[in-house]
Order: C-alpha cells, then sequence, then structure tokens
C-alpha cells in the first residue's frame, strides 16, 4: 500500500496536503472567525472622509467628471451621498493598486522588528486586515519603497496627486514609475482612478488613532477601542473638517 | 511496470562508501540534534514563563505527533512485507527505457528501408503523428 | 504488460506512446513565454536603475510587466516546459499513452489560452492581489479546470499499474494533486472565502506550495528519470530518494507561512512554519547526496554531456538555496532581511538557477531526439550554457549581499532615499547579469531555429537520396 499509487495518491497528494492545510490555514481562519469582515462602506471613517472632501475641494473640475456634483446644502442627504461615493472611491482605488502592482514594491504590515515602529508607526494587529478592501490581503513580500499601511494622512492629496504623476519630481533619486495615465495631461487633473488611488492610499491606517500625521490636519475624534466597531456609526457626525 | 525483470541482490554498502555515509551523517545528524535541542529547551521555557506560552509549545507536539503516527505506519509497512525489493524499479525502468530504444530503433530503420521505393519517409510520417 | 497489435516486440513502440509533436510544441512554447517573461523582468530592471524608455506608457507599465514576469515563468515557461516533458516521461515509464490524444491537445490550446489571458489581463490591469496567483479572476476557473484535465490525463496511464514504482512516478502522481489542490487553494479561498489575516496564511501557503508541490516534486521526478538514462546506471539509492519523497511530502505543505513572519498570523503558526522549513532542508540534503553519489564514477559526463552539465548545475544551485533557506526562515534571519533584496536573489536562484536550468537541460536532450538530428553547434551550446550560469550567478550573490545592506541600513534608521541610492548601483550590475540571462535565452532560441532548419535540411536530403536510389534501382 505505501509503495504503490493508490499510497501516494492519498497519504501524500491528499492526506499530507489537508493536514498543512488544517494546521496552516484552517486555524487561524478559526482564530478570527469571530471578527466580522467590514465592507468598503463601513470603512468611510471621519479621517477618510475629510480627506474625500479635500479631494473635492483640491480638484473640484475632475472630482465633478468623476463622481459628480458633492451636494451642497449640509443634512443626512449630502452625508449619505459621500460615504457612497467615497466607499466606492475606496474600492477603484483598490483595483487601481492591485492591477498597478503596487504592492509589490510597498508592503503593507509594520513588523515589531527591526525599528519598523519607530519609521512607520504602530505594529500591525490582525483586526485591521477584517475587510474588504484586504480580500485578498495586501501584505506584500517586497518593500524597494516604504511600507504603507500607516501612510494616509501624512502627505496631502496635493503631493500624492503630484508624487503619482512623476515621483522623482518630489523625491529626487525615486525609482518609482510614474503615472501619468491616472491623470489627464497633468498633476492637477486626476482622472476617477486617480483621485480613488490617492484616497485609497489616504485610507492606510486612517483606523488609528495615530492617523493625523500631517500638520494640518486637528486631532482625530476617532475613539479607539470602540471605534474599530463604531467608525461607521461615527462617520456622519464628523469629517466636516473646515 | 515491467515486474519480470530479475531481482537483483541487494547491495551491500561497500567500506568506503559505508564511511561517506557515516561522515556525512554524524556531519548532518550533530548540528541538527545539538540545535533542536536548543529550540526545544527555548520552547519550553517560554512555555513555563507566559500566560500563552502553550501556544508556543503546541507546533512541536502536534509535529512530533504526527511524525510519530507517520513513522508507526512505516514501520507497520515494513512489517507487513513493503519495501522488500526497494531498489528494484530503479533498475527495471532502466532495462525498458533501452528496451524503447531499440526497439524504436530497429522499427525505423525497417520502415526506412522498406519505404526507399515510394512514400514519406518516417520523419514525416512521425511528425504526422497518428 | 499490454501487447500492443502492431508491435513485433514485447513492449510498445516509443512512436505510439509518445506524440513527439506535442512534446516538440510545449518545448517550444515554453521558450518563447520564457523570453516574453524576460522581458518583463528586463523593463522593471530598467525602472530600478531609473531609466526607463517606455516611462509614461501605460501598457509597459513596469509594475504590471513584474507581474508577467512571475507569472510567466510559472505558468508560461515551467507550466508548458513540465507538460511536454510530461507527454514524453509518463508514457515512456507506464508503457501506456496518456488517456486521450485529442483531450492533450486540448489542454495544450486551452493552457495557451489561459497564459495568454493572464498576460493580456494583466497588462490591462486586471490583476488578482495574490503573489504568484495575479491572474486575473475571469482566468482561474479555466486554469483550474486545465490543471483538472491534466491530472486526469496523466494519472490514467499512471492508474494501470501494479506493484512498487519507480520513485519519479511517486513524485508526478503526487504532484498532479498537488497542484490541482495548491491552486484551488490559493487562487479562490482568499478570494472568495476568507479575507486579512487568514487570507495572509492561506496566501502564504500557496506562494510556497507552488514551488514546494508543483515545480519540485516535477523537478525531481524529471531528474530521477533523465539523469540515470544520460549517465547509463541506475540511481544510487532508490531507498534514499523514498526518504526524499516522503519527507517532501511531509514537510513541505507545513512550510507555507514562513513567508510572512511577524505578521498578525499567530506566532505559534509561525513558529511551526520556521520548524518544518529547516526539516526540509534536511530531506533536501538527502536527495542532493543521492545524486551526486550516482555521478560519482562518471565525473567526465559533466564536461561532454550538455544536459548533465545543465542538471548537476541547478542541483548544485538548488543545495544552495535550500540551505539559505534553512537559514533565512530563522526568526532571527527573518528580521534582516525580510522585504530586502535577498529574497529576491533567492527566489532567481530557485527558479532560474535550478528549475529553469533543469528544463533547458532537458529541452538540450529531447529536441535533437525528437528533430533525429544534432544540435546544429556545440559552441552555441557552451556559449549559452555559460552565459546563462554566469548571469545566475552574479545575480544571485548580488541581490543576496544587496539584501543583507539592505536590512542593515533599515534597521538602523537611515533614510528611505539613501537605502535606494545606496542600491541602484547593485541594481546596475543585477541589470547586468539580468542582461546575460537573456543574451542567452535569445541565443538558445536563435540555436533552436538553425536546428530546426538543419533537421529539415537533412531530411530533404534524405528524400533526394531514397530517391535517388529508387531511379536507380
Amino acid at each position: 500500500m505505501l509503495e504503490n499509487r493508490s499510497g501516494v495518491f492519498f497519504i501524500a497528494g491528499l492526506f499530507f496536503f489537508a493536514l498543512a492545510f488544517v494546521s496552516q490555514a484552517v486555524v487561524p481562519i478559526l482564530m478570527y472567525r469571530d471578527q466580522p469582515e467590514l465592507t468598503a462602506e463601513q470603512l468611510v471613517n471621519p479621517n477618510v472622509r475629510f480627506q474625500f472632501e479635500d479631494l473635492a475641494k483640491r480638484f473640484p473640475e475632475p472630482f465633478k467628471a468623476a463622481f459628480g456634483e458633492v451636494p451642497a446644502n449640509p443634512g443626512p442627504e449630502r452625508e449619505e451621498w459621500l460615504n457612497k461615493r467615497a466607499a466606492e472611491a475606496l474600492r477603484v482605488g483598490r483595483k487601481a493598486y492591485t492591477g498597478e502592482a503596487c504592492w509589490h514594491c510597498h508592503s503593507q504590515f509594520v513588523r515589531p522588528v527591526s525599528n519598523e515602529d519607530r519609521r512607520f508607526g504602530p505594529v500591525s494587529e490582525a483586526w485591521e486586515y477584517q475587510n474588504e478592501l484586504q480580500r485578498p490581503v495586501m501584505f506584500g513580500t517586497r518593500r524597494v519603497g516604504p511600507d504603507l499601511s500607516r501612510e494616509g494622512g501624512r502627505r496631502s492629496n496635493d503631493w500624492h496627486a503630484a508624487h503619482l504623476f512623476q515621483p522623482n519630481a518630489l523625491i529626487s533619486g525615486s525609482p518609482m514609475p510614474s503615472y501619468k495615465w491616472y491623470f489627464d495631461g497633468s498633476p492637477d487633473k486626476p482622472n476617477k482612478k486617480g483621485l480613488s488611488l490617492i484616497l485609497y492610499l489616504q485610507w492606510l491606517g486612517s483606523w488609528l488613532e495615530s492617523y493625523p500625521y500631517y500638520e494640518d490636519y486637528k486631532a482625530s475624534p476617532l475613539r479607539l477601542p470602540e471605534a474599530k466597531s463604531a467608525a461607521p456609526a461615527a462617520a456622519p457626525a464628523a469629517g466636516e473638517g473646515e | 511496470m515491467a515486474t519480470q525483470a530479475p531481482v537483483k541482490r541487494p547491495t551491500k554498502l561497500g567500506g568506503s562508501s559505508f564511511w561517506t555515509t557515516a561522515i556525512f551523517a554524524l556531519l548532518i545528524l550533530i548540528p541538527c540534534f545539538v540545535a533542536f535541542s536548543n529550540k526545544l529547551r527555548e520552547f519550553i521555557l517560554l512555555y513555563r514563563h507566559q500566560v500563552d506560552g502553550v501556544f508556543a509549545i503546541s507546533p512541536i507536539v502536534n509535529y512530533l505527533l504526527a511524525s510519530l503516527g507517520f513513522f508507526f505506519l512505516f514501520w507497520w509497512g515494513i512489517c507487513n512485507g513493503m519495501f522488500t525489493q526497494m531498489e528494484q524499479p530503479k533498475r527495471s525502468f532502466l532495462e525498458q527505457e533501452w528496451k524503447l530504444d531499440a526497439e524504436q530503433a530497429r522499427y525505423e530503420a525497417e520502415e526506412a528501408h522498406r519505404e526507399d521505393t515510394d512514400g514519406p519517409s518516417i520523419y514525416e510520417r512521425s511528425a504526422r503523428m497518428k | 504488460m499490454r501487447t500492443e497489435p502492431t508491435s513485433t516486440a514485447e513492449i510498445p513502440r516509443h512512436d505510439e506512446l509518445v506524440d513527439e509533436r506535442l512534446v516538440r510544441w510545449y518545448l517550444i512554447s515554453a521558450a518563447l513565454y520564457l523570453a516574453v517573461a524576460m522581458t518583463g523582468g528586463f523593463l522593471m530592471g530598467f525602472q530600478l536603475i531609473r531609466y526607463n524608455p517606455f516611462s509614461g506608457i501605460e501598457l509597459l507599465s513596469p509594475g504590471r510587466w513584474r507581474m508577467v514576469h512571475t507569472n510567466g515563468v510559472a505558468y508560461g515557461f515551467i507550466a508548458s516546459a513540465f507538460l511536454g516533458m510530461l507527454h514524453w516521461v509518463v508514457p515512456r515509464l507506464t508503457l501506456r499513452p496518456v488517456a486521450d490524444k485529442r483531450l492533450s491537445y486540448f489542454i495544450f490550446f486551452a493552457w495557451q489560452v489561459v497564459v495568454l489571458g493572464t498576460v493580456v489581463g494583466l497588462l490591462m490591469g486586471e490583476a488578482q492581489g495574490l503573489e504568484w496567483g495575479e491572474t486575473p479572476v475571469w482566468i482561474d476557473p479555466l486554469a483550474q479546470a486545465g490543471l483538472g484535465l491534466v491530472a486526469i490525463n496523466f494519472m490514467a496511464p499512471i492508474r494501470h499499474l501494479k506493484g512498487p514504482m519507480y520513485v519519479t512516478l511517486w513524485y508526478f502522481t503526487a504532484a498532479f494533486i498537488w497542484t490541482f489542490l495548491t491552486y484551488a487553494m490559493g487562487n479562490f479561498i482568499p478570494q472568495y472565502f476568507v479575507n486579512g489575516t487568514s487570507a495572509g496564511a492561506v496566501g502564504g501557503l500557496f506562494i510556497h506550495d507552488l514551488v514546494g508541490l508543483f515545480v519540485t516534486p516535477l523537478g525531481w521526478g524529471m531528474m530521477y528519470y533523465f539523469v540515470p538514462i544520460m549517465l547509463k546506471k541506475p540511481i544510487w539509492s532508490h531507498g534514499l530518494s523514498l526518504v526524499g519523497f516522503w519527507g517532501l511530502a511531509f514537510f513541505y505543505p507545513l512550510t507555507g507561512i514562513h513567508h510572512f513572519l511577524y505578521t498578525p498570523i499567530p506566532m505559534f503558526l509561525q513558529y511551526g512554519a520556521v520548524l518544518s522549513t529547516i526539516a526540509v532542508e534536511m530531506v533536501v540534503t538527502t536527495v542532493v547526496v543521492n545524486f551526486f553519489a550516482t555521478i560519482k564514477g562518471s565525473l567526465s559526463a559533466l564536461k561532454d554531456n550538455m544536459p548533465i552539465r545543465w542538471f548537476y548545475t541547478g542541483m548544485v544551485f538548488y543545495f544552495l538555496t535550500c540551505l539559505q533557506c534553512a537559514f533565512q526562515t530563522t526568526l532571527t534571519f527573518q528580521a534582516l532581511i525580510h522585504f530586502s533584496d535577498w529574497v529576491v536573489g533567492h527566489a532567481h536562484m530557485v527558479m532560474y538557477g535550478v528549475f529553469s536550468q533543469w528544463l533547458i537541460g532537458v529541452t538540450v536532450y529531447l529536441l535533437p531526439r525528437i528533430w533525429r538530428t544534432e544540435w546544429y553547434s556545440r559552441r552555441m551550446l557552451e556559449w549559452h550554457y555559460w552565459l546563462s550560469v554566469v548571469g545566475i550567478t552574479i545575480m544571485a550573490f548580488d541581490l543576496i549581499v544587496l539584501g543583507l545592506f539592505q536590512g542593515y541600513m533599515w534597521a538602523s534608521l537611515a533614510p528611505w532615499s539613501d537605502v535606494i541610492a545606496f542600491s541602484i548601483p547593485w541594481w546596475a550590475i543585477r541589470m547586468i547579469a539580468g542582461t546575460l540571462m537573456f543574451a542567452s535565452h535569445l541565443l538558445f532560441m536563435t540555436h533552436m531555429l538553425l536546428t530546426w532548419m538543419k533537421a529539415i535540411a537533412e531530411r530533404k536530403a534524405e528524400a533526394a537520396g531514397s530517391a535517388a536510389v529508387a531511379q536507380t534501382a
């Protein structure tokens, strides 16, 4: 039995594979099964909303072309409109991020070693990845550029637009490719994918208390750890960053 | 498989290859054993000194159990008469290969000779395949 | 044993077993895909040294071509070459043809659709967010079905075997089922069933199983078949080869998470993966010892026999990568070298230094046999070999050393741009090494073309010769 085809097929082929799958995949799946997967709508927190409205102000014409006119009057209708569009932008942005293989040069997790928490920010935890935009997860295995999981809020939307358009204009010697096809000719005219990609970058780390690294930004009203589950409920209340 | 190939006596390790094997085995096994026992000790210390340290030792226990089960399966296989002709397939497969090549060469020579007068050559026919 | 009615001898004839045209098609398409994949690597290399002549062109985006590079190598080159090799080896070992010839041709064309679809999809920006599985989601089901059909097609002749099998067939049997399961696990579970950290665990398992359960068993099975044939003597110890097989089968699948050490994946799972990775290295040692004991006494084959030289070069690299792997998988090393070019060097050494070298060796052996001729030029073969081996050696060591520097610089909190500035000269050396490898492959393709033309000329001459004989008769 051990020497012939059925032994090889069943013991080596099926049984050992199953053993590995159970011990290496099913165990973590069971460990995190109590953490629900958040949708993109639930991920739109005040920080993301701030950046989204900021995009609308900085790039009014491209924003209008991409997402439509922002309702003028404050109120629930406007809130709903913005939240919905922001969630859509996060999805589009994630698709661009995957499609351009950004994640092959920028990881999305901060390790507890090698001084990474001092360079990038708080060490990553499992709950941060339980959401739709991490399906499949964007951990990454290589850093040509820095880790991006705490990138959101560190730089302005203008910076991101100019940087995506021509990276070495802002960081001399940068080996990052330019992504001119996310703009209609110049860095002040990002198209829908470009705006969405910028919002996706600003979303990374927006769920953390330490989000506002960017100097122009006031302290986040997010509260942790309740904010984890309460983020969507808190969204309409804040995000008016004016 | 060509089971009718003559079963040859299992070869015994000669003097030099015995020593090569022994030296290689020692070279590999001793550092492995040292490193492994060192790690095991580390794990046990971890297990004793941390509240959730039991998690650190669980893969070791799992692996030991699984390897042990696998070892017993093999033991059972040997006791039941498996692996008695372990070295035989390596010879029968080579003999079979040589037969295949000889047969094909004979066939091609025959065909080339027969079709000297007309029809496509063996190469063209084999390229077309049936 | 089955006796063929058309065969006069006791065993079926080779040309009734092996569809040589299909083997040839697979080997040639594999070489073409390798050229495409290398173009991708070339573009990415240009970007890293900040000289990208195609900057700003969407369809030539280096990021997209990077994925074409890895997927082209895995599914275009390696998978195609393996399929060609399997169409030769499996029927000859089992003395039975594959399940169905029409199925074989269907698989061939379906696989071209899969590979070309993947390339087009990736260039359109449709990638799936899974390393080594970036094939767009709409290609996945077709690829999965293709792999299922491959398993059925090749398992059919194996199914009839009785008694102890030769080790090659052990590896192949396991590889068919593993490849199918691995692909299913890696491409569907993180996409449709789980997400986040759990998906990371599955993703890690997939990255490694693709190498360990698809490429490695097929590669070693191939070596166990071709090396004894070319050295004209059996493998040193069949028993030891079975130790290698069972060790691989047991330990290799357990190693996956070692790609994501220090992630939020539970630490005790990471420890387990580290442990089994080190165990794999011991298994690998038994396999390598077996092969070097086999060539003992026939060392001159390394000089005279090109395929043997390719094979054993690959084995030396295999031993080096696995040794490297046993170290780099420890948490101490990971803290330093993870995310750095060390890993890239390791990956190139495995995929190019080992498996590509073996597959090239098999191509060098099979193509002239199928064409019934010799290679056009021995010197071109030598150049091909030396360019590629020197190239991969430089590339691997350049990147591995660079990885150490990068790790220390990152840990020292040096500004990111300093690390980049430091890396650029190393990336330039890597670019030169890559150029050597690319050149060696282009040379090989030219050589294939010349040999093919030579074979045609020989056949024509032969036909003319036999016609002349017929006229005089």
